[in-house]
């Protein structure tokens, strides 16, 4: 009689315990997390394969770009925000594929696939080991997923456990520009925001 | 149900059989289910250098190579170009065209570069010949008949510190080993 007790209480105890371990058990998805270094505005971040940091913020509602001559409006339901910095490889040349604005409430923006590619975007760029170079980033989002954003940006979305830079920007949100102007140049940095500040 | 004392033995000796059985085939399950995976993984992180110099011919991966030039120049934007042309003599260059190469430059520190597509003004100003070379690849083997050598180029943006650089020339088929050639001195 006791061994039949003992045998069912062995089976209660281990239904609890593998119902506990699925209820607990964490998603794939979190598992396999890009592993995250954060930091500021203007504050080198370091990852194990690449470092970035950003140091301007900008907010308009219009977006034009001056590449080769011609000249291009963009308007939006929401507004624009165009951010600057710089990206350095580390151990091995790689390229900056993935970058994405969260916004306060958790909300994702990938960059823009709008404006020509003529413009150097971060994700078109390759970025070698101890070469510094500037990278460009262009959300269109609406107005209230500014104020309080993180910049995302990492090699790819689909590594497993790869590097991602969190960079939480400094921006209210009420400071926006009637328009600004992305400028294409054929000489030193490879554009130039307008009007300059 | 018989309980007699051979019985028991037998049973016994059965469950500890296959216990022991157990400890050789769950390991040997899993080696012959990774090996692929480790076989890739030693092809990838454990490389053998086949060491070269400067236009000495070494025969690897069924082709005689040789690094025909291997120079470093001043960038145009404070970094350092280096230029690297090779060649490859093959009995069947069209075999050894479809295998994926790579070409990278490597430092002291163990910084690696890939090639740059020729994206230094500075390079078509003084070596416009090398433009129209072919990068590592099925391409720089397509028109070429079985002797003939096949030229390529390879051009790579590093910063002007960096120092012993090491050309290295993988082709898939041949991996774990890999065609190295140091930085010439002046």
């Amino acid at each position: 009689m006791m061994r039949v007790v003992r045998s069912v209480l062995a089976l209660m105890f281990a239904a609890f315990v593998l119902y506990g371990m699925q209820h607990t058990r964490p998603l794939y998805s979190r598992i396999t997390s890009p592993i995250a270094y954060s930091g500021g505005m203007n504050k080198r971040v370091e990852a194990s394969a690449f470092a970035l940091s950003l140091d301007s913020v900008r907010v308009a509602r219009v977006l034009n770009t001056e590449t080769f001559g011609k000249s291009k409006t963009y308007t939006s339901s929401g507004v624009w925000v165009v951010v600057e910095g710089e990206a350095e490889a580390k151990f091995e040349t790689l390229g900056l594929t993935s970058g994405e604005w969260l916004s306060g409430s958790g909300v994702r923006y990938v960059l823009t696939d709008r404006v020509p590619a003529t413009i150097e975007m971060m994700s078109g760029d390759v970025y070698q080991p101890g070469l510094p170079r500037r990278v460009l980033l262009m959300f269109e989002m609406p107005e209230d997923a500014v104020a309080g954003g993180t910049v995302v940006v990492a090699r790819t979305k689909l590594l497993p456990l790869d590097d991602e830079i969190r960079i939480a920007t400094n921006v209210s949100g009420k400071d926006i520009e009637p328009a600004i102007t992305i400028r294409r140049n054929d000489e030193g940095p490879p554009w130039t925001v307008l009007p300059q500040r | 149900m018989d309980s007699s004392p051979a019985k028991v033995t037998s049973t016994r000796r059965g469950y500890w059989l296959s216990m022991a059985a157990l400890v050789v085939a769950v390991p040997a399950a899993l080696a012959a289910q990774t090996w692929g995976s480790i076989k890739d993984w030693r092809a990838q992180h454990l490389r053998q250098p086949v060491a070269a110099t400067l236009g000495q011919p070494v025969d690897y991966a069924g082709a005689s190579w040789t690094v025909t030039r291997f120079t470093r120049l001043a960038g145009s934007g404070g970094n350092a170009v280096v230029l690297a042309e090779f060649e490859a003599v093959a009995a069947d260059p069209k075999a050894l065209g479809a295998i994926p190469c790579e070409v990278r430059l490597a430092d002291e520190s163990g910084r690696a570069w890939q090639p740059t597509l020729f994206a230094d003004p500075v390079l078509r100003q003084q070596y416009p010949e090398a433009e129209q070379r072919s990068l590592c690849g099925g391409v720089a083997f397509a028109a070429i008949e079985p002797g003939q050598p096949a030229r390529m180029v390879a051009s790579f943006s590093i910063p002007p510190a960096a120092s012993s650089l090491t050309l290295s020339i993988a082709l898939r088929s041949a991996l774990p080993n890999y065609l190295s050639v140091g930085e010439p001195r002046t």
